[in-house]
Protein backbone atom coordinates (compact mmCIF):
# COMPACT_ATOMS: atom_id res chain seq x y z
CA UNK A 1 0.00 0.00 0.00
CA UNK A 2 2.05 2.89 -1.29
CA UNK A 3 -0.82 5.02 -2.55
CA UNK A 4 -0.46 7.76 0.04
CA UNK A 5 3.03 8.61 -1.27
CA UNK A 6 1.22 10.33 -4.14
CA UNK A 7 0.90 13.16 -1.58
CA UNK A 8 4.61 13.89 -2.05
CA UNK A 9 4.36 13.63 -5.83
CA UNK A 10 1.46 16.09 -5.95
CA UNK A 11 3.11 18.39 -3.44
CA UNK A 12 6.29 18.48 -5.53
CA UNK A 13 4.34 19.29 -8.66
CA UNK A 14 2.34 21.97 -6.86
CA UNK A 15 5.64 23.64 -5.93
CA UNK A 16 6.95 23.32 -9.49
CA UNK A 17 3.73 24.90 -10.78
CA UNK A 18 4.14 27.76 -8.30
CA UNK A 19 1.07 27.21 -6.16
CA UNK A 20 1.31 29.02 -2.84
CA UNK A 21 -0.08 28.88 0.67
CA UNK A 22 -2.86 26.58 1.84
CA UNK A 23 -3.72 25.63 -1.75
CA UNK A 24 -0.44 23.71 -1.77
CA UNK A 25 -1.70 21.49 1.04
CA UNK A 26 -5.10 20.96 -0.58
CA UNK A 27 -3.54 20.00 -3.94
CA UNK A 28 -1.25 17.50 -2.20
CA UNK A 29 -4.14 16.09 -0.17
CA UNK A 30 -6.35 15.53 -3.23
CA UNK A 31 -3.43 13.86 -5.01
CA UNK A 32 -2.90 11.61 -2.02
CA UNK A 33 -6.57 10.61 -1.86
CA UNK A 34 -6.48 9.78 -5.58
CA UNK A 35 -3.39 7.63 -5.08
CA UNK A 36 -4.89 5.75 -2.12
CA UNK A 37 -8.14 5.06 -3.98
CA UNK A 38 -6.23 3.83 -7.03
CA UNK A 39 -4.11 1.52 -4.89
CA UNK A 40 -7.14 0.25 -2.98
CA UNK A 41 -9.02 -0.54 -6.21
CA UNK A 42 -6.03 -2.43 -7.65
CA UNK A 43 -5.66 -4.27 -4.31
CA UNK A 44 -9.32 -5.33 -4.59
CA UNK A 45 -8.51 -6.96 -7.96
CA UNK A 46 -10.13 -4.40 -10.21
CA UNK A 47 -8.38 -3.72 -13.53
CA UNK A 48 -5.84 -0.91 -13.67
CA UNK A 49 -7.93 1.05 -16.18
CA UNK A 50 -11.05 0.82 -13.98
CA UNK A 51 -9.06 1.91 -10.91
CA UNK A 52 -7.64 4.90 -12.78
CA UNK A 53 -11.12 5.82 -14.00
CA UNK A 54 -12.60 5.84 -10.50
CA UNK A 55 -9.59 7.66 -9.03
CA UNK A 56 -9.75 10.33 -11.72
CA UNK A 57 -13.49 10.82 -11.14
CA UNK A 58 -12.86 11.24 -7.43
CA UNK A 59 -9.99 13.69 -8.00
CA UNK A 60 -12.13 15.72 -10.42
CA UNK A 61 -15.03 15.93 -7.95
CA UNK A 62 -12.76 16.94 -5.08
CA UNK A 63 -11.01 19.54 -7.24
CA UNK A 64 -14.32 21.07 -8.32
CA UNK A 65 -15.47 21.09 -4.70
CA UNK A 66 -12.35 22.76 -3.30
CA UNK A 67 -12.21 25.22 -6.20
CA UNK A 68 -15.64 26.44 -5.11
CA UNK A 69 -14.76 26.53 -1.42
CA UNK A 70 -11.47 28.38 -1.92
CA UNK A 71 -12.67 30.42 -4.91
CA UNK A 72 -9.90 29.61 -7.38
CA UNK A 73 -9.64 27.84 -10.76
CA UNK A 74 -10.31 24.09 -10.77
CA UNK A 75 -7.06 23.36 -12.61
CA UNK A 76 -5.04 24.59 -9.62
CA UNK A 77 -5.82 21.30 -7.87
CA UNK A 78 -6.78 19.07 -10.78
CA UNK A 79 -3.45 19.23 -12.64
CA UNK A 80 -1.28 18.51 -9.60
CA UNK A 81 -3.53 15.73 -8.34
CA UNK A 82 -3.98 13.93 -11.65
CA UNK A 83 -0.28 13.77 -12.58
CA UNK A 84 0.62 10.82 -10.28
CA UNK A 85 -1.95 8.71 -12.16
CA UNK A 86 -0.52 9.39 -15.64
CA UNK A 87 0.79 6.03 -16.93
CA UNK A 88 4.46 6.98 -17.13
CA UNK A 89 5.39 3.41 -16.27
CA UNK A 90 3.44 2.03 -19.23
CA UNK A 91 5.13 4.51 -21.56
CA UNK A 92 8.52 3.47 -20.26
CA UNK A 93 7.95 -0.28 -20.56
CA UNK A 94 6.55 0.16 -24.09
CA UNK A 95 9.74 1.97 -25.05
CA UNK A 96 11.84 -0.72 -23.38
CA UNK A 97 10.12 -3.53 -25.32
CA UNK A 98 10.63 -1.65 -28.59
CA UNK A 99 14.32 -1.12 -27.82
CA UNK A 100 14.71 -4.84 -27.05
CA UNK A 101 13.02 -5.59 -30.39
CA UNK A 102 10.09 -7.46 -28.83
CA UNK A 103 7.39 -5.82 -30.90
CA UNK A 104 4.58 -8.19 -29.85
CA UNK A 105 4.81 -7.29 -26.19
CA UNK A 106 5.50 -3.67 -27.12
CA UNK A 107 2.12 -3.50 -28.87
CA UNK A 108 0.35 -5.11 -25.91
CA UNK A 109 2.06 -2.65 -23.53
CA UNK A 110 1.35 0.31 -25.81
CA UNK A 111 -2.35 -0.47 -26.15
CA UNK A 112 -2.58 -0.99 -22.39
CA UNK A 113 -0.96 2.39 -21.80
CA UNK A 114 -3.32 4.13 -24.22
CA UNK A 115 -6.34 2.49 -22.58
CA UNK A 116 -5.11 3.65 -19.16
CA UNK A 117 -4.57 7.21 -20.40
CA UNK A 118 -8.03 7.17 -21.98
CA UNK A 119 -9.68 6.00 -18.76
CA UNK A 120 -8.14 8.93 -16.86
CA UNK A 121 -9.28 11.33 -19.58
CA UNK A 122 -12.76 9.78 -19.53
CA UNK A 123 -13.09 10.37 -15.78
CA UNK A 124 -12.08 14.02 -16.21
CA UNK A 125 -14.44 14.53 -19.17
CA UNK A 126 -17.36 13.00 -17.30
CA UNK A 127 -17.09 15.29 -14.28
CA UNK A 128 -16.24 18.49 -16.15
CA UNK A 129 -19.16 17.90 -18.55
CA UNK A 130 -21.55 17.40 -15.64
CA UNK A 131 -20.20 20.53 -13.93
CA UNK A 132 -20.72 22.54 -17.14
CA UNK A 133 -24.36 21.53 -17.26
CA UNK A 134 -24.71 22.30 -13.55
CA UNK A 135 -23.18 25.76 -14.04
CA UNK A 136 -25.51 26.50 -16.95
CA UNK A 137 -28.52 25.55 -14.85
CA UNK A 138 -27.48 27.71 -11.88
CA UNK A 139 -26.68 30.66 -14.17
CA UNK A 140 -30.10 30.38 -15.83
CA UNK A 141 -31.78 30.26 -12.46
CA UNK A 142 -29.83 33.31 -11.28
CA UNK A 143 -30.79 35.36 -14.33
CA UNK A 144 -34.42 34.26 -13.95
CA UNK A 145 -34.41 35.40 -10.33
CA UNK A 146 -33.01 38.80 -11.30
CA UNK A 147 -35.79 39.28 -13.83
CA UNK B 1 -12.23 56.38 -21.35
CA UNK B 2 -9.34 55.25 -23.53
CA UNK B 3 -10.66 52.40 -25.68
CA UNK B 4 -7.26 51.47 -27.10
CA UNK B 5 -6.00 51.10 -23.57
CA UNK B 6 -8.94 48.83 -22.78
CA UNK B 7 -8.07 46.62 -25.77
CA UNK B 8 -4.44 46.44 -24.64
CA UNK B 9 -5.34 45.74 -21.01
CA UNK B 10 -7.74 42.94 -21.92
CA UNK B 11 -5.17 41.29 -24.18
CA UNK B 12 -2.48 41.64 -21.53
CA UNK B 13 -4.68 39.79 -19.05
CA UNK B 14 -5.35 37.14 -21.71
CA UNK B 15 -1.67 36.72 -22.54
CA UNK B 16 -0.76 36.40 -18.86
CA UNK B 17 -3.38 33.68 -18.39
CA UNK B 18 -2.51 31.79 -21.56
CA UNK B 19 1.24 31.86 -20.96
CA UNK B 20 0.87 30.55 -17.42
CA UNK B 21 -1.15 27.59 -18.64
CA UNK B 22 -4.85 28.49 -18.30
CA UNK B 23 -7.59 26.73 -20.23
CA UNK B 24 -8.88 28.44 -23.38
CA UNK B 25 -12.38 29.17 -22.12
CA UNK B 26 -10.96 30.88 -19.02
CA UNK B 27 -8.79 33.15 -21.18
CA UNK B 28 -11.70 34.07 -23.46
CA UNK B 29 -14.08 34.47 -20.55
CA UNK B 30 -11.75 36.77 -18.60
CA UNK B 31 -11.09 39.02 -21.61
CA UNK B 32 -14.83 39.24 -22.31
CA UNK B 33 -15.57 40.04 -18.66
CA UNK B 34 -12.98 42.84 -18.56
CA UNK B 35 -14.32 44.45 -21.75
CA UNK B 36 -17.94 44.22 -20.65
CA UNK B 37 -17.11 45.66 -17.24
CA UNK B 38 -15.82 48.80 -18.94
CA UNK B 39 -18.87 49.24 -21.10
CA UNK B 40 -17.94 47.50 -24.35
CA UNK B 41 -20.63 45.71 -26.31
CA UNK B 42 -20.50 42.89 -28.89
CA UNK B 43 -17.33 41.49 -27.37
CA UNK B 44 -15.64 38.62 -29.21
CA UNK B 45 -12.58 37.00 -27.71
CA UNK B 46 -10.70 34.12 -29.28
CA UNK B 47 -7.67 32.28 -27.98
CA UNK B 48 -5.53 29.38 -29.13
CA UNK B 49 -2.31 28.29 -27.40
CA UNK B 50 -0.29 30.59 -29.69
CA UNK B 51 -2.57 33.53 -30.40
CA UNK B 52 -5.17 35.86 -28.90
CA UNK B 53 -7.70 37.95 -30.82
CA UNK B 54 -10.13 40.41 -29.28
CA UNK B 55 -12.72 42.62 -30.89
CA UNK B 56 -15.36 44.85 -29.29
CA UNK B 57 -17.31 48.00 -29.98
CA UNK B 58 -17.82 51.12 -27.86
CA UNK B 59 -20.04 54.01 -29.04
CA UNK B 60 -20.44 52.44 -32.52
CA UNK B 61 -16.64 52.33 -32.92
CA UNK B 62 -14.98 48.95 -33.52
CA UNK B 63 -11.68 48.06 -31.79
CA UNK B 64 -9.45 45.02 -32.32
CA UNK B 65 -6.23 43.63 -30.98
CA UNK B 66 -4.20 40.57 -31.95
CA UNK B 67 -1.36 39.17 -29.89
CA UNK B 68 1.04 36.34 -30.62
CA UNK B 69 1.81 34.31 -27.50
CA UNK B 70 4.35 31.72 -26.51
CA UNK B 71 4.04 28.77 -24.22
CA UNK B 72 6.01 29.77 -21.14
CA UNK B 73 6.55 28.36 -17.69
CA UNK B 74 3.50 27.13 -15.83
CA UNK B 75 2.36 29.41 -13.01
CA UNK B 76 -0.98 28.36 -11.56
CA UNK B 77 -1.10 31.04 -8.87
CA UNK B 78 -0.84 33.76 -11.53
CA UNK B 79 -3.92 32.31 -13.23
CA UNK B 80 -5.71 32.36 -9.90
CA UNK B 81 -4.81 36.01 -9.24
CA UNK B 82 -5.66 37.38 -12.69
CA UNK B 83 -8.94 35.49 -12.66
CA UNK B 84 -9.79 36.83 -9.23
CA UNK B 85 -8.83 40.41 -10.15
CA UNK B 86 -11.04 40.40 -13.26
CA UNK B 87 -14.02 39.31 -11.17
CA UNK B 88 -13.47 42.18 -8.74
CA UNK B 89 -13.70 45.00 -11.34
CA UNK B 90 -17.43 45.44 -11.08
CA UNK B 91 -17.59 44.66 -7.37
CA UNK B 92 -15.03 47.30 -6.37
CA UNK B 93 -15.71 49.65 -9.32
CA UNK B 94 -12.01 49.73 -10.20
CA UNK B 95 -10.83 52.23 -12.78
CA UNK B 96 -9.07 50.93 -15.91
CA UNK B 97 -5.77 52.53 -14.82
CA UNK B 98 -5.95 50.93 -11.42
CA UNK B 99 -6.79 47.56 -12.96
CA UNK B 100 -3.80 47.81 -15.31
CA UNK B 101 -1.45 48.73 -12.45
CA UNK B 102 -2.64 45.79 -10.36
CA UNK B 103 -2.29 43.51 -13.38
CA UNK B 104 1.32 44.59 -13.85
CA UNK B 105 1.96 44.03 -10.16
CA UNK B 106 0.74 40.44 -10.51
CA UNK B 107 2.93 40.00 -13.59
CA UNK B 108 6.02 41.15 -11.71
CA UNK B 109 5.47 38.79 -8.80
CA UNK B 110 8.16 36.18 -9.05
CA UNK B 111 7.92 32.42 -9.01
CA UNK B 112 9.52 30.34 -6.28
CA UNK B 113 13.32 30.73 -6.20
CA UNK B 114 15.34 28.01 -7.93
CA UNK B 115 16.28 26.37 -4.61
CA UNK B 116 12.63 25.78 -3.72
CA UNK B 117 11.94 24.52 -7.25
CA UNK B 118 14.74 21.97 -6.88
CA UNK B 119 13.32 20.98 -3.49
CA UNK B 120 9.95 20.47 -5.19
CA UNK B 121 11.54 18.23 -7.82
CA UNK B 122 13.28 16.28 -5.04
CA UNK B 123 10.04 15.72 -3.08
CA UNK B 124 8.28 14.78 -6.29
CA UNK B 125 10.67 12.10 -7.54
CA UNK B 126 11.22 10.78 -4.00
CA UNK B 127 7.45 10.31 -3.61
CA UNK B 128 7.08 8.73 -7.04
CA UNK B 129 9.75 6.12 -6.31
CA UNK B 130 7.63 4.82 -3.40
CA UNK B 131 4.43 5.22 -5.39
CA UNK B 132 5.87 2.81 -7.98
CA UNK B 133 6.81 0.38 -5.21
CA UNK B 134 10.52 1.13 -5.15
CA UNK B 135 12.86 0.70 -2.19
CA UNK B 136 14.55 3.43 -0.17
CA UNK B 137 17.69 3.05 -2.31
CA UNK B 138 15.68 3.66 -5.48
CA UNK B 139 13.99 6.65 -3.89
CA UNK B 140 17.30 8.25 -2.92
CA UNK B 141 18.72 7.70 -6.41
CA UNK B 142 15.63 9.20 -8.05
CA UNK B 143 15.78 12.12 -5.62
CA UNK B 144 19.30 12.98 -6.78
CA UNK B 145 18.46 12.36 -10.44
CA UNK B 146 15.26 14.41 -10.09
CA UNK B 147 17.17 17.43 -8.77
CA UNK B 148 19.76 17.13 -11.54
CA UNK B 149 17.03 16.69 -14.17
CA UNK B 150 15.19 19.79 -12.95
CA UNK B 151 18.40 21.83 -13.09
CA UNK B 152 18.93 20.57 -16.65
CA UNK B 153 15.39 21.66 -17.56
CA UNK B 154 15.92 25.11 -16.02
CA UNK B 155 19.17 25.39 -17.97
CA UNK B 156 17.40 24.33 -21.19
CA UNK B 157 14.65 26.91 -20.62
CA UNK B 158 17.26 29.64 -20.20
CA UNK B 159 18.76 28.89 -23.60
CA UNK B 160 15.40 28.45 -25.35
CA UNK B 161 15.76 24.82 -26.40
CA UNK B 162 12.74 23.72 -28.42
CA UNK B 163 10.45 21.48 -26.41
CA UNK B 164 11.09 18.29 -28.40
CA UNK B 165 14.85 18.51 -27.95
CA UNK B 166 14.47 19.55 -24.33
CA UNK B 167 12.41 16.49 -23.39
CA UNK B 168 14.60 14.20 -25.53
CA UNK B 169 17.59 15.43 -23.57
CA UNK B 170 15.69 14.96 -20.30
CA UNK B 171 14.76 11.36 -21.09
CA UNK B 172 18.30 10.56 -22.21
CA UNK B 173 19.87 12.16 -19.15
CA UNK B 174 17.60 10.30 -16.72
CA UNK B 175 18.30 6.94 -18.34
CA UNK B 176 22.03 7.58 -18.44
CA UNK B 177 22.04 8.62 -14.78
CA UNK B 178 20.07 5.55 -13.73
CA UNK B 179 22.37 3.22 -15.68
CA UNK B 180 25.42 4.79 -14.02
CA UNK B 181 23.78 4.35 -10.60
CA UNK B 182 22.95 0.73 -11.33
CA UNK B 183 26.53 0.00 -12.50
CA UNK B 184 27.70 1.40 -9.16
CA UNK B 185 24.97 -0.83 -7.63
CA UNK B 186 23.42 2.11 -5.80
CA UNK B 187 19.87 1.02 -6.64
CA UNK B 188 17.66 -2.06 -6.62
CA UNK B 189 15.40 -1.52 -9.61
CA UNK B 190 16.60 0.55 -12.54
CA UNK B 191 13.09 0.65 -14.07
CA UNK B 192 11.48 2.14 -10.95
CA UNK B 193 14.20 4.75 -10.65
CA UNK B 194 13.87 5.84 -14.28
CA UNK B 195 10.06 5.97 -14.16
CA UNK B 196 10.02 7.90 -10.88
CA UNK B 197 12.41 10.49 -12.26
CA UNK B 198 10.83 10.70 -15.70
CA UNK B 199 7.42 11.44 -14.16
CA UNK B 200 8.80 14.96 -13.59
CA UNK B 201 8.62 15.49 -17.36
CA UNK B 202 5.18 13.98 -17.94
CA UNK B 203 2.90 16.47 -19.78
CA UNK B 204 0.19 16.53 -17.12
CA UNK B 205 -0.79 20.13 -17.76
CA UNK B 206 -1.14 19.60 -21.52
CA UNK B 207 -3.31 16.50 -21.02
CA UNK B 208 -5.61 18.14 -18.45
CA UNK B 209 -6.01 21.30 -20.50
CA UNK B 210 -6.54 19.32 -23.72
CA UNK B 211 -9.42 17.49 -22.05
CA UNK B 212 -10.99 20.63 -20.60
CA UNK B 213 -10.64 22.54 -23.88
CA UNK B 214 -12.24 19.72 -25.85
CA UNK B 215 -15.11 19.48 -23.40
CA UNK B 216 -15.84 23.21 -23.64
CA UNK B 217 -15.84 23.06 -27.44
CA UNK B 218 -12.48 24.75 -28.15
CA UNK B 219 -11.46 22.06 -30.59
CA UNK B 220 -8.45 23.84 -32.10
CA UNK B 221 -6.81 24.38 -28.70
CA UNK B 222 -7.80 20.91 -27.54
CA UNK B 223 -6.14 19.25 -30.52
CA UNK B 224 -3.07 21.48 -30.29
CA UNK B 225 -2.58 20.61 -26.63
CA UNK B 226 -3.17 16.91 -27.24
CA UNK B 227 -0.50 17.09 -29.97
CA UNK B 228 1.83 18.79 -27.49
CA UNK B 229 1.28 16.00 -24.96
CA UNK B 230 1.96 13.28 -27.55
CA UNK B 231 5.09 15.05 -28.84
CA UNK B 232 6.47 15.36 -25.30
CA UNK B 233 5.73 11.72 -24.50
CA UNK B 234 7.38 10.55 -27.72
CA UNK B 235 10.40 12.76 -27.09
CA UNK B 236 10.93 11.34 -23.60
CA UNK B 237 10.59 7.75 -24.87
CA UNK B 238 12.97 8.45 -27.78
CA UNK B 239 15.61 9.99 -25.53
CA UNK B 240 15.41 7.14 -23.08
CA UNK B 241 15.37 4.50 -25.83
CA UNK B 242 18.33 6.09 -27.57
CA UNK B 243 20.54 5.68 -24.51
CA UNK B 244 19.42 2.09 -23.99
CA UNK B 245 20.16 1.25 -27.62
CA UNK B 246 23.56 2.95 -27.61
CA UNK B 247 24.60 1.23 -24.40
CA UNK B 248 23.12 -2.12 -25.44
CA UNK B 249 20.51 -2.68 -22.73
CA UNK B 250 21.40 -2.39 -19.09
Amino acid sequence: MNGFTAVFASLGFAILFNIKGDKLAVAALIGGIGGVIYDLMVFMNHSVAMSLFIASILISILSELFARIMKCPVTTFLICAIIPLVPGGGMYYTMLEIVQNQLDSAIVMGVNTIVQACSIVLGCILISSIMRVYNQITNKRKSLCQK
Amino acid sequence: MDCNKLARTATKAGVMLLESGAETYRVEDTMRRICQAYGASVVDAYATPTMIIISFSIHEELYHNIKRTQIKSVNLSKIDKVNDLSRRITKESMSLEEFYIRLEKIDEEGVYPTKIMLLGAAICSFGFAFFFKGTLKDALCSLVLGVLLKSLMIFADKFDFNSFFKYLLGGAFTTLGAIVCSRLSLLDSIDTTIIATIMLLVPGLAITNAVRDTVSGDLVSGLARMAEAVIVAVAIALGSGLVFTLLGGY
